[in-house]
């Protein structure tokens, strides 16, 4: 049987690329092949770019509340289609089916937000700034963006930006993750069928020659990002270097620390969620078990408990808690630091290495895997390892925990579990990470809150969602009146 | 099977509704079924809402995910009845009935497992609606 090939989505129109490089798309839970996805040449980047300059002119006119009405359409065809792209999701990138469709109502959630242009895209004024002279700030849309995704999120990160972008009048190039083409080419499947206007948004697929040729695209007017923190490094400085806009998410070390006088009983979910949910393939999972004083033993005979009753499995299978890493590269690259841990001097308390799911006997599986006996200069308390790996250590009071934190390159998300507000507080206030939870353990902002790293976690300042996406895609023009 | 999980537990409950909607609309579609068919279009109104609100449910609510397992629902206790084979209609009905019982049962166990007080209210308002539509004794049950 031959296998679905992705096309483009330039100008309204699906192509068939015309290059000769080509990849495939694995299904993680099984490991088989399951599409095959073309790495775009430059000529068909510039052929996007092209169709979305072409498209501004007439879109940044079209007024912002008939903009927001392409997006009540698509909202309500992604609500209609919700189950079907939760399945293609699950199929490409391997989590669970529940976790599948928390994403995709997170991507529908920016583009409800993204609504609110009417309200939100509005500057300010202040009459006689001097006498007889009134003065008002306005924000206009400045051209063609892009989105370079991450496979870890297909469907919602494109949407962290896409939405915002597009109802504040500019247009749109997305170009998915190599690994993960299928979602993103059935949403933009529904686009195409809500008829937004012709390149106003433009889907390529492609690996590096793809990449580069949007970041050196002179019409290219910002990018977002999400990856890893070296890529995200390399697409800051092409950013600088071309004058475009960037906001460029990284990579995370994150820290979950437990207080002697945290409910236990009440938080453990939301710990083990941070941990293993999506295999630990979120920038915002945790990685570090960090207790304080004497809640150790606890907190370790019922955290590992808690992860060793974990349902593995083909994330399509309804109760199926954790699913594959997305790919046998990276199960590798996983299984090597878990060689690591116990090189260096580690002790596993629940090892998830050799695991195998009957029926997916090829998936790229890792079990749930706890680590003891972990000190801050190894390895894997340093590394981003991106996978359901973690460290358990333990401090003596929250100074320790928040300078461990804080000595981190990466600074992301930091949680705390805690009984105290003072406690809660303080590490609110000292960590570094600039997404903060408070017995919470995925500090994931909202669509209408900023979602974005600081140190080597974002490079860049203006954050993805919220109300910072409407500042990255718009510039604030300001005019001084004065009549005669 | 153990419903561990939030998606686990209303794909349950969305497929008894689907199952049961599908021989409502067949029988609906029989002209032998007169004498129940009030009662049908009752039930199918009720049911494609039931339907729908279950829908939205799973679609909306699923971030509060959390991957503790949900204990103590087994679908395994809530046996889906036999289809009678060429049944009348007086039969026909009894069968929905029991399944509409069965799914009242269902959602008000659930209710107290599930541990998200959204899914919870609906659950409870859900049940209550079957336990109100008034023909369990139409169905001997």
């Amino acid at each position: 049987m031959s296998l679905p090939v992705m096309r483009n989505y330039l100008d309204g129109q699906w192509c068939e690329s015309q290059t000769k490089d080509w990849g495939d798309v694995w299904c993680p839970a099984t490991g088989e092949k399951i599409a095959r996805v073309p790495y775009s040449t430059a000529a068909e980047v510039d052929r996007a770019v092209a169709a979305a300059a072409a498209a501004f002119g007439e879109w940044r006119e079209t007024p912002p509340l008939s903009r927001a009405r392409y997006l009540f359409r698509l909202k309500e065809a992604f609500e209609d289609n919700f189950e079907d792209l939760a399945r293609i999701l699950v199929r490409e990138e391997g989590k669970t089916i529940d976790e599948s469709r928390g994403e995709i109502r997170r991507m529908i959630e920016n583009v409800e937000h993204a609504t609110g242009v009417t309200t939100l895209l509005g500057g300010y004024g202040l009459e006689d700034i001097a006498r007889d002279v009134d003065s008002y700030a306005e924000r206009q849309p400045l051209g063609v963006f892009a989105c370079i995704a991450p496979f870890n999120f297909p469907a919602m990160v494109p949407w962290w930006f896409l939405p915002y972008a597009v109802v504040s009048g500019n247009t749109y190039v997305v170009k998915p993750s190599e690994q993960v083409p299928m979602t993103q080419t059935r949403i933009f499947e529904i686009i195409d069928e809500i008829g937004f206007p012709e390149g106003v948004v433009n889907l390529v697929h492609g690996s590096r020659e793809a990449v580069n040729a949007l970041l050196y695209h002179r019409d290219i007017k910002g990018v977002s990002f999400v990856g890893q923190s070296s890529t995200a490094s390399y697409i800051y400085k092409a950013c600088a270097e071309t004058g475009k806009r960037v906001q460029a998410l990284g990579g995370a070390k994150n820290a979950l620390v437990v207080m002697p006088d945290a409910d236990l009983a009440s938080g453990m979910p939301s710990i083990i969620t941070s941990f293993f949910g999506c295999a630990g393939e979120r920038c915002l999972s945790g990685s570090l078990l960090v207790a304080v004083g004497d809640i150790y033993e606890e907190l370790k005979e019922k955290f590992v408990a808690a992860a060793a009753a974990l349902k593995v499995g083909n994330g399509l299978e309804e109760g199926v808690t954790m699913g594959p890493v997305i790919s046998r590269a990276h199960k590798e690259k996983v299984l090597g630091y878990i060689e690591k841990g116990l090189a260096e001097g580690g002790r596993l308390l629940l090892d998830g290495r050799g695991i195998t799911v009957p029926g997916c006997e090829n998936g790229f599986f890792v079990g749930p895997t706890v680590f003891d006996g972990i000190t801050p200069e190894m390895t894997i308390a340093r590394e981003e390892i991106f996978g359901p790996v973690v460290s358990l250590m333990r401090v003596k009071d929250l100074n320790e925990a928040i300078d461990l934190i804080n000595s981190s390159v990466y600074a992301n998300a930091a949680c705390l579990y805690t009984g105290s507000g003072r406690a809660a507080r303080e590490f609110k206030y000292r960590v570094a990470p600039s997404m903060v939870g408070i017995n919470i353990g995925i500090a994931a902002p909202m669509a209408y809150f900023p979602f974005g790293g600081n140190k080597g976690s974002m490079f860049g300042d203006l954050k993805g969602q919220g109300r910072e996406a409407f500042q990255f895609f718009t510039d604030t023009k300001v005019v001084i009146v004065r009549w005669f | 099977m153990e419903l561990r999980t939030f998606g686990a537990v209303l794909s349950f409950a969305l497929a008894g509704e689907e199952a049961s909607l599908v021989r409502v609309n067949e029988l609906l579609a029989d002209g032998g079924c007169d004498p129940i068919r009030a009662d049908l279009e009752r039930l199918l109104q009720m049911k494609t809402r039931h339907l729908k609100n279950l829908e939205r449910l799973r679609r909306e609510q699923v971030v509060e995910m959390i991957l503790e397992a949900i204990v103590g629902l087994e679908s395994t206790d809530f046996p889906d009845p036999p289809y009678p084979n060429d049944p009348g209609p007086g039969e026909a009905l009894r069968w929905l009935l029991s399944r509409e019982k069965r799914a009242a049962s269902f959602l008000a166990l659930a209710a107290e497992k599930i541990r998200q007080k959204e899914a919870s209210r609906i659950f409870v308002r859900i049940g209550r609606e079957k336990e109100a539509f008034g023909l369990w004794e139409k169905g001997g049950l």
